[in-house]
């Protein structure tokens, strides 16, 4: 049955549907090609279902303070966009290589789920939500919800991801930063992604997110609590430093692999923390 | 499964019968014999397998053919007759930015796209735009001047 199955489905019904059968998904490509060519990635012989035909996959648009970003659209598109949070522009333009961010795609990066996808620390602290698709009806979460583990998601086997929302931020300061031994075609060792907002000089809301350094994204929730609740003033992080960083250091879950090892990922975390934090009590 | 695959394939019209799962840089060489575009390494890295999809940078080896119905195709083939690949291979020439030559048409495919919409790339624009093509033989500051003199005798090319 999953023969016939039309290529080129022109509803998202229809390639959840497909999808169900056994065929595979073809986005942008780019990680279900790299992975045939390792010999490695699902069913070799179940046949490609195209998404490009879909326009309800496509477009970035703004309503009600809220971005919505469909699934096929590319990093490039992303990385260029006025109307995405400049966090995620940031992290969808050090994806890879120029070319292949014209191929990627957000829904690829967030389906595909791997520890080191660099569009996922940047969504989790801007408190992303998806939105899947199944014959069924829709459904929307939070990504810290959708993510389960390297490469795990919640998606049922006739689910697709369909768009991911994003708020339409205001005056939050942002930082990123992806730590990998080239500019280009260069897995990620660790990043940051992470946002503050200050008033009066006191940090009123901070996100911490950490990439590459856990099965999935890890979020310093009490790191976040412990700045926020203390009323801490930016003149003050300077004091604070090594406790901060040795939280950071704490909560990541870095591994050995043949990138880069966990001493490393952890110690160069807190750094990149530091860094962070330094920013803000700059001008 | 078999069938027929419709796109444009430097200014023609073209089709193909094959599987849409295969890759395009294969389709390319051996369906339409256009072996200018190189596979250096299968998995998109190299950027050797280089061509243009709907006018922008993409990495062929990382397409299925599928993919590419009613959409335009450019291969290096397909820039010989423009007077930016003129200006472009002259310069390569000049510089002495080709050794083996493996690297090349990725390298000038990239290459277009950057001059055709930025006309004055600083070294910083030039290095960022060609990162995700690589080169075994020249260290690559051969590469960066070619692109560079080329920028500069750009005017209207593009």
């Amino acid at each position: 049955m999953v023969d016939k199955v039309n290529p080129y489905p022109e509803t998202i019904e229809a390639a959840a549907r497909a999808k169900g059968a056994g065929a595979l998904l073809y986005a942008g490509g780019t990680d279900l090609m790299a992975r045939r060519a390792h010999g490695a990635g699902p069913d070799p012989d179940a046949p490609f279902v195209f998404l490009n035909s879909i326009s309800r996959l496509k477009g970035i648009t703004l309503s009600e303070m809220q971005v919505r970003i469909g699934a096929m659209t590319t990093m490039a598109e992303i990385a260029c966009s006025p109307l995405v949070p400049t966090l995620l522009a940031r992290a969808c333009g050090v994806v890879g290589s120029p070319a292949l961010r014209n191929s990627a795609t957000i829904g690829g990066n967030v389906a595909t789920a791997s520890p080191c996808g660099d569009s996922l620390p940047a969504l989790y602290v801007l408190s992303a939500e998806v939105e899947l698709h199944s014959p069924a009806g829709s459904r929307r979460l939070p990504i810290s919800e959708c993510i389960t583990g390297p490469g795990c998601t919640v998606l049922r086997p006739d689910e697709l991801l369909s768009a991911i929302y994003v708020p339409a931020t205001g005056h939050y300061r942002f930082h990123h930063r992806k730590v990998s031994p080239r500019v280009a075609n260069a897995i990620t060792k660790v990043s940051i992604a992470a946002a503050a907002a200050i008033e009066d000089g006191i940090i009123t809301d901070i996100r911490i997110a950490f990439g590459a350094v856990g099965p999935t994204v890890i979020r310093c929730t009490p790191l976040e609590r412990k700045l926020t609740d203390g009323r801490t003033a930016v003149q003050d992080l300077g004091g604070g430093m090594e406790q901060f960083k040795a939280l950071a250091a704490d909560l990541v879950k870095p591994i050995d692999d043949l990138r880069s090892t966990a001493e490393y990922r952890r110690t160069v975390a807190a750094n990149l923390l530091q860094e962070f934090l330094m920013s803000l009590s700059g001008a | 499964m078999i069938r027929y695959i419709s796109f444009e394939l430097n200014g023609q019209a073209v089709g193909v019968e094959t599987p849409p799962e295969a890759r395009l840089v294969d389709v390319l060489r051996e369906n339409f014999g256009l072996t200018g575009t190189k596979e250096g390494c299968g998995e998109g890295e190299c950027g050797a397998c280089m061509i243009l999809l709907d006018g922008r940078p993409a990495l062929s080896c990382l397409v299925a053919v599928g993919a590419v119905r009613s959409r335009r195709i450019t291969t290096i083939e397909g820039l010989l007759p423009t007077a930016g690949f003129d200006i472009l291979s002259r310069a390569f020439n000049e510089v002495g930015a080709v050794q083996c030559g493996f690297c090349t048409p990725g390298m000038i495919m990239t290459a277009y796209a950057l001059l055709r919409d930025n006309p004055r790339p600083d070294q910083a624009a030039i290095r960022a735009a060609m990162a995700g093509n690589l080169c075994r033989c020249t260290g690559y500051n051969m590469i960066v001047e070619a692109i560079t003199l080329a920028a500069s005798r750009r005017s209207e090319a593009w």
